[in-house]
């Protein structure tokens, strides 16, 4: 419709009455003579007055809503001391385990197939992080949790009960249970303490969980991970099933060789001290407590723009059935950025793609590789390929 | 106790006022994140965490709105944040199953034959389930908009945008609805160009 581009507008904010005398005067001249624009302005009504006149949503009674909410308020200290109960949190070495189990699954089910465990232990920290995890006070077998229903509680509220014994399970995968059910684990938290701090604690996991805990007011930050715990978490990937904080009894990951592949990937800000065992010092604390307000905004990457082009690549290539006389020749795109020409020949038929990594200011979590395409077969396009800074999926999307 | 009260007695840690503080609002944002998400269950998990991340951070709170304007800002911007999220899984689930995934279908721009516009009823609930098809941010701003009632300038003071980017947002989110409309028959097609 080319007459009604410049319309456009005229015609949206006459429908909302927000037209001047002079904007409606011109408009209705327009109309009069052109009836593309006199069909817009009558769909616009149509629309307006559609999406005016929807029923109004039926809120749910509160109690499904919001019980939820203050059981989790209520499980938490008040939040001036929300922060000193997270770093005691992470004392105990807990937090990781706990956190690692609630996001895994949430990270498995938005994929719908198990990430590899150190993306996902990565991508665990980027999420919600220990904030959604009732974090117990520490007053010991005298607090007394209120019985939630299981079916009450939201799916990324619920949390996974600890193991039954102090060892490491690594096979275990973890039933769902109310978080009250596992109260009666209170009652030993100094014995199970020993057991659980004995060994030692992957680094990667604490590190950018600190970076992910504040939470702003409106930042995307709320929530990363959709998923019921219960149904995603794989046994072989779920290290420890225990997530209660206040459960000195949760055991800790002990299959360490894919935790450790992971402090590779990224640098961990938490101090050294706290992996060990003892309990950090104020100094440390207060460091730790600077490195996360400093890192406060980050997202742990784990994926270079390069490794993304490379991902994008093979991506393309990992399609075609035969591919010959591969020519790949890399370079740099106006503002520095990478990007690589793919060419090959299949028979008769001869390809020709460029990757070039886009910069994206307000996706933090996706890299964009822009893919021109030309081919004897099916003539040019583009597309945009999405890689996961994290886990390295890639997806593919139309260019609008 | 007042609003403010309950503010002020919330941040200290009493989880009773700040139940209170939610029970006054918790209406208006689940209704905001049922017409953002489009169904139940998402709204009520998108707004227990709008919730949740209201009490993290009351401290941040600095009460130059009033509490209901900062709560629904966050939800705001928690609900457009589910559906890109939502795009963005769907269009990764989507690639993987289809063979040619380079080449994504868009909508196929099949032009029926014009039907009339449905019964009213009908068409009512076509527009409405098309909202679905559009961008998050298109979404977003005609649920504001045209089912939330906020002005040009109460949804620029809201997203941070100059009133003017509010105005076009707009006029292009209802061009992309009809668009979708007409392609997916409910809408006639418009005359032909001259």
């Amino acid at each position: 419709m080319p007459c009604c581009d410049e319309y456009v507008d005229l015609i949206s904010a006459a429908i909302d009455g927000a037209l001047s005398e002079e904007e409606t005067a011109r408009l209705e001249e327009h109309l009069a003579r052109c009836p593309e624009c006199r069909a817009l302005y009558e769909d616009f009504a149509a629309i307006h007055s559609a999406l005016g006149d929807v029923p109004p949503v039926a809120v749910p009674p509160a109690f499904a809503c919001m019980d939820q909410v203050m059981a989790a308020i209520d499980h938490q200290a008040d939040p001036r001391e929300a922060k000193t109960k997270y770093r005691r949190y992470w004392q105990r070495g807990m937090a990781a385990a706990a956190v690692l189990a609630v996001v895994l699954a949430g990270r498995a089910g938005f994929s719908g197939r198990q990430p590899p465990a150190q993306h996902s232990e990565t991508q665990v920290v980027t999420a919600r992080g220990a904030a959604d995890i009732p974090v117990l006070s520490e007053e010991g077998p005298e607090h007394k949790l209120p019985q939630l229903d299981e079916a009450q509680i939201a799916p990324q509220n619920r949390v996974a009960p600890p193991a039954e014994t102090g060892e490491v399970k690594q096979e275990e995968t973890p039933v769902v249970r109310s978080i009250a059910g596992d109260a009666p684990e209170l009652s030993q938290p100094q014995d199970r303490m020993a057991t659980a701090v004995s060994t030692p604690t992957p680094a990667p996991v604490q590190g950018p969980m600190l970076r992910s805990m504040p939470i702003p007011a409106g930042d995307s930050g709320i929530n990363e991970t959709e998923n019921t715990v219960a149904e995603t978490v794989d046994a072989d990937v779920m290290q420890t099933p225990a997530v209660q904080p206040f459960a000195a009894s949760l055991p800790l990951p002990s299959e360490t060789s894919e935790a450790t592949e992971a402090p590779e990937e990224e640098p961990s800000p938490v101090p050294n001290a706290f992996l060990t065992s003892s309990a950090p010092t104020e100094e440390e604390l207060e460091r730790e407590e600077a490195s996360r307000t400093d890192t406060a905004e980050e997202i742990p990457l784990s994926l270079t723009p390069q490794d993304a082009l490379e991902l994008a690549a093979e991506r393309v290539l990992a399609h075609r059935e035969t591919v010959e006389n591969l020519e790949r020749v890399d370079s740099e795109g106006e503002d520095g950025s990478p990007a690589c020409t793919l060419r090959w020949t299949e028979g008769e038929s001869q390809y020709n793609i460029l990757l070039q990594y886009c910069e994206q200011e307000d996706e933090p979590d996706v890299y964009y590789i822009d893919c021109t395409w030309e081919d004897s077969e099916d003539g040019a396009g583009a597309f945009l390929y999405l890689v996961e800074k994290t886990t390295g999926e890639v997806g593919a999307m139309d260019t609008d | 106790m007042t609003e403010q009260e309950l503010i002020h007695s919330a941040r200290k840690g009493d989880s009773m006022a700040f139940g209170e503080l939610m029970q006054a609002h918790q209406d208006k944002i689940y209704t905001l994140c049922y017409r953002m998400t489009g169904n139940a269950e998402d709204a009520a998990d998108l707004t227990q965490e709008v919730f949740l991340s209201a009490w993290r951070s009351l401290s941040r709170f600095q009460e130059q709105s009033s509490f209901g304007t900062w709560v629904y800002r966050m939800a705001t911007n928690a609900s457009i944040d589910f559906l890109r999220r939502e795009k963005r899984r769907q269009v990764l689930s989507m690639t993987m199953e289809e063979d040619s995934e380079e080449r994504q279908a868009q909508v196929p721009d099949e032009r029926y034959s014009p039907h009339r516009l449905l019964e009213q009823k009908e068409a009512r609930q076509a527009v409405a389930d098309a909202l679905a098809a559009l961008s998050p941010e298109h979404r977003q701003v005609l649920v504001l908009r045209e089912m939330e009632g906020l002005s040009y300038q109460e949804i620029g003071q809201l997203l941070d945008l100059e009133e003017g980017t509010v105005k076009s947002r707009i006029a292009r989110a209802r061009l992309a609805l009809r668009d979708f409309l007409i392609k997916s028959g409910n809408f006639s097609a418009p005359p032909p160009s001259k």
